[in-house]
């Protein structure tokens, strides 16, 4: 291989784990953040309120 | 009243303003569709640049083009730390009921960027200095910030209570930020193989500025990203906090037994 050719694998080796780590914590963030979502709408359609959200009787 | 004085008490103000978690998911709501447009925008501006429209470097070569994923996740690893150290100064001191929660959700982000910063560093390292890894201040320092956010992050799981676990991170994270200033200054105080600052440095970067602008716009494009992440991951343990207590809060209903009417006997 060129010099050039060996500097562009480095190059791309580099850009690939990058990309493997930012989409791995966006992927997971993202996640994380819908089953957080869902869980509370499924509590809450069990009838289930916040504190706040319920009026005295 | 000195600026900084003034200045401290408008972020505290601030801060103080944004307190109520409800109001934080209400701005955060509106404001994380731009985070997350705006990052993509720089981003596909910061890699044009830095494949199409910038040179290689004359002794690196191909190289230089490194820089642009490492110094950015070199930047976000220390200041996901500064971030943690702060939230954690306002966990401690001032029971900021978000400063937990910030916290919390700055580790794994940090440590994400922190392993970026660590596996592209030594990728670099192969063709610069000859070796993916050698044990000098900087690399190791790096390592070393590396296992604090595990550290934080196996903490955070470890405690079920988290007000305690919230405690005992904010200390850890306070004791290890002396790690941040060995880090900056590693480069200065040692004889390491890591170049010293060419970018942060109080007499302007020392680059040309044809490799400066896309390393400055994927620099904005990662800090971007990382305030996106941050408030979403913000947004994910408010809400799994608030599940918590409603689950908690409905089983101690259960555990109460209903009370007698007056003037029935059991």
């Amino acid at each position: 291989m060129t010099n050039a050719a060996t500097e562009i694998v480095y190059v791309y080796a580099a850009y690939a784990a990058a990309a493997i780590i930012v989409t791995s914590i966006s992927l997971l963030t993202l996640l994380d953040a819908r089953r957080q979502r869902n869980l509370l709408a499924e509590i809450e359609a069990r009838g289930i309120r916040r504190r706040s959200s319920t009026t005295p009787s | 009243m000195s600026p900084i004085l003034r200045l401290a008490m408008r972020v505290l103000t601030w801060l103080s303003l944004y307190a109520n978690p409800t109001r934080f998911m209400n701005v955060s709501g509106m404001v994380l569709p731009w985070l997350w447009a705006l990052a993509g925008i720089l981003a596909v501006l910061g890699l044009y640049m830095g494949f199409l429209a910038s040179p290689t470097d004359y002794q690196q070569g191909q190289t230089v083009r490194i820089m642009y994923v490492h110094v950015p996740a070199a930047w976000l690893a220390m200041m996901g730390y500064g971030m943690i150290f702060l939230s954690s100064l306002g966990s401690l001191i001032f029971r900021h009921p978000l400063a937990d929660v910030s916290a919390k959700a700055a580790a794994p982000i940090g440590a994400a960027f922190t392993l970026q910063a660590l596996v592209t560093g030594s990728i670099w390292g192969k063709p610069t200095w000859g070796t993916y890894w050698a044990w000098d201040a900087r690399l190791t320092s790096f390592l070393i910030l590396f296992f604090l956010y595990l550290g934080l992050m196996a903490l955070w799981q470890a405690i079920e209570d988290q007000s305690k676990a919230g405690r005992a991170a904010a200390i850890l994270a306070i004791v290890g930020s002396v790690n941040i200033p060995i880090i900056h200054y590693s480069v200065v105080w040692w004889n390491t193989l890591h170049q010293g600052a060419s970018v942060f440095r109080a007499d302007g970067p020392t680059i040309a500025s044809v490799f400066l602008w896309p390393l400055f716009l994927m620099m904005g494009a990662f800090t971007l990203l990382f305030f996106a992440l941050h408030l979403t991951a913000m947004r994910s343990e408010i809400l799994r906090r608030r599940v918590a207590s409603m689950l908690s809060r409905r089983a101690d209903q259960a555990a109460i037994p209903p009370a007698i009417p007056a003037g029935q006997t059991s």
